[in-house]
């Protein structure tokens, strides 16, 4: 039987290969397209890890998202969307609470929401789920809130790992002993009539915001070659609601702190 | 649609400056080798010399072009089916997932259809053949394949004479070949999930290293340029497809 693309590089990766070898054993023993074997080749030669740093608990999916799917995931960039992540009704939550709790924060191109005792419970079960699914403390998310983009809102093209030579970014690093990012976990909680895509732009893939729906996207480098550079399309029509989940690569509380999860816990706990 | 030379050249400048070439010697090169003014070239390369700081959306557009002579977006205000939308696509290769083509009804009778062999039908499926095409000359195919047909004609936008006639395919593994579309007759071809997926049902799409795993009554629109695209379906035991020709293209 043909290896799937992940077996061939889950076996170049115990071999140590540099970029050189694994291009010729993908593109000559494999015949893999050789435009799509050099950009699987090149992370080989950096010497940084690049095995996929999170990968999805099949049994804690089912346990903590039933009715849920992975539909897409890819190689590189490391990116998975899963449907039905959270459920309609849960969604429905934070669309009730949008109608009169929306307000403007100044500088974001979006609004946020207001945070209420219900809407910070659900922030708090999401990071939660999205830790467990992937195997994760949960208090390696940060602390985040829900965000609404309205027609004619979008987020210009970005990568979220944060940068040394950004002064507000560099102070985040600082603060946390550079407990530096290494993925995003976007929620869509509320799904707009057209437009606010999640638009992947070094693979051109564009993401429909789907309620109910998560994308996970990881940058083991910190840099562009991680493939991670995104925006958030004009929303043409309705109103799109997403919770980014930022994953560090360590947990960011502990138990005097406020946004503290108990790992131990259940959803209902929280 | 307009070219954008400024955007063809921030494409093409991109990848080398990422491989450290430097912004003088891509400048040299576009104006000593390929005619294009220096100034002009200098503008360009320095919006994208320092990427953390200037404008990507000249590499990267924001939002994606469609190829005019594409199969259209979902076309939710002429289908009866309200959970048919779009999932994600990718422009080159060209790839959209849809989710909610099919009805669960539907799915579920071109799955009978598919599964079941009926032995004195020419073509009937072979169960030691790891791939086999479902014949249309049962005469209860019609009834079920004409109004799929009719509405991934409203779906995908596309004249009803240039969809393709409804395949089916049984333990399709050996697909691949199949995936390399005589472009320009064939345009794009849909394959239509008709099975329960789990996580070992996947499409492969090689190009991309990707898996994608779509639920019943998905259907993947594979696009025959701007790259020819190789997919290999892995776990599924029933999958329906059809092309969209460019002969009797709007």
């Amino acid at each position: 039987m043909t290896p799937t693309l992940a077996q061939l590089l889950e076996t170049l990766r115990k071999t140590n290969a540099s970029a050189e070898a694994a291009f010729s054993y993908l593109t000559q023993t494999h015949h893999v397209d050789p435009g799509l074997a050099r950009s699987l080749a090149e992370p080989f030669s950096t010497g940084v890890d690049h095995s996929p740093p999170m990968t999805v608990n099949m049994p804690a999916l089912e346990q903590f998202c039933p009715g849920s799917q992975v539909v897409l995931e890819m190689v590189r960039p490391r990116l998975l969307l899963i449907e039905n992540f959270v459920s309609p009704e849960f969604c429905d939550t934070f669309a009730a609470a949008a109608r009169d709790n929306f307000r403007n924060e100044g500088s974001g191109p979006y609004t946020r929401l207001y945070a209420g005792s219900h809407i910070k419970k659900a922030i708090r079960q999401m990071r939660f789920r999205a830790a467990k699914i992937l195997d994760r403390d949960p208090n390696e998310t940060e602390d985040t809130a829900v965000s609404g983009y309205s027609p004619g809102q979008k987020y210009s093209l970005h990568a979220d790992y944060l940068k040394e030579d950004d002064p507000a970014q560099k102070a985040m690093l600082e603060a946390s002993r550079h407990n530096q990012r290494v993925a995003t976990f976007l929620v869509y909680l509320g799904e707009p009539a057209a437009g606010g895509r999640t638009y992947m732009a070094n693979v051109g893939l564009a993401v429909a915001p789907r309620r109910g729906s998560a994308l996970l996207f990881c940058y083991p480098e910190l840099n562009l070659k991680s493939a991670t550079l995104h925006a958030g399309t004009d929303v043409l029509a309705g109103t799109k609601l997403i919770t980014p989940i930022t994953f560090r690569e360590r947990a960011l509380y502990c138990r005097e702190d406020a946004a503290y999860i108990n790992p131990s816990a259940t959803e209902d706990d929280l | 649609m307009k070219f954008d030379y400024d955007s063809a050249v921030a494409r093409w400048a991109w990848p080398h400056l990422q491989n450290g070439i430097s912004a003088d010697r891509l400048v040299n090169v576009l104006s000593d080798d390929c005619g294009y003014s220096g100034p002009i070239a200098r503008r360009v390369i320095s919006a994208i010399e320092a990427p953390e700081h200037n404008n990507l959306d000249l590499v990267f557009p924001s939002e994606p072009a469609k190829p005019s002579w594409s199969p259209g977006d979902t076309n939710r205000s002429v289908i009866a089916n309200a959970d048919c939308a779009l999932v994600f696509a990718s422009l080159d290769p060209h790839l959209e997932l849809v989710a909610g083509v099919l009805t669960a009804a539907e799915c579920d009778a071109l799955r009978e259809f598919t599964l079941v062999a009926r032995p004195q039908e020419p073509g009937a499926l072979a169960s030691a053949a790891p791939m086999q095409e479902r014949k249309s000359t049962d005469p209860g195919f019609a009834p079920l394949s004409d109004p799929v047909r009719r509405r991934i004609s409203h779906t995908f936008n596309w004249p009803l004479a240039a969809v393709g006639p409804l395949q089916l395919w049984a333990q399709p593994e050996a697909i691949e070949s199949r995936t390399s579309l005589p472009a320009p007759v064939s345009r794009a071809v849909l394959w239509l999930c008709l099975d329960v997926v789990d996580a070992a049902s996947t499409l492969e799409v090689l190009n991309l290293g990707m898996l994608v795993r779509p639920r019943p009554g998905s259907g993947l629109l594979v696009g025959a340029e701007p790259t020819e695209v190789r997919i290999i379906p892995k776990g599924l035991r029933a999958m329906a497809s059809v092309s969209f020709d460019a002969l009797a293209k709007p």
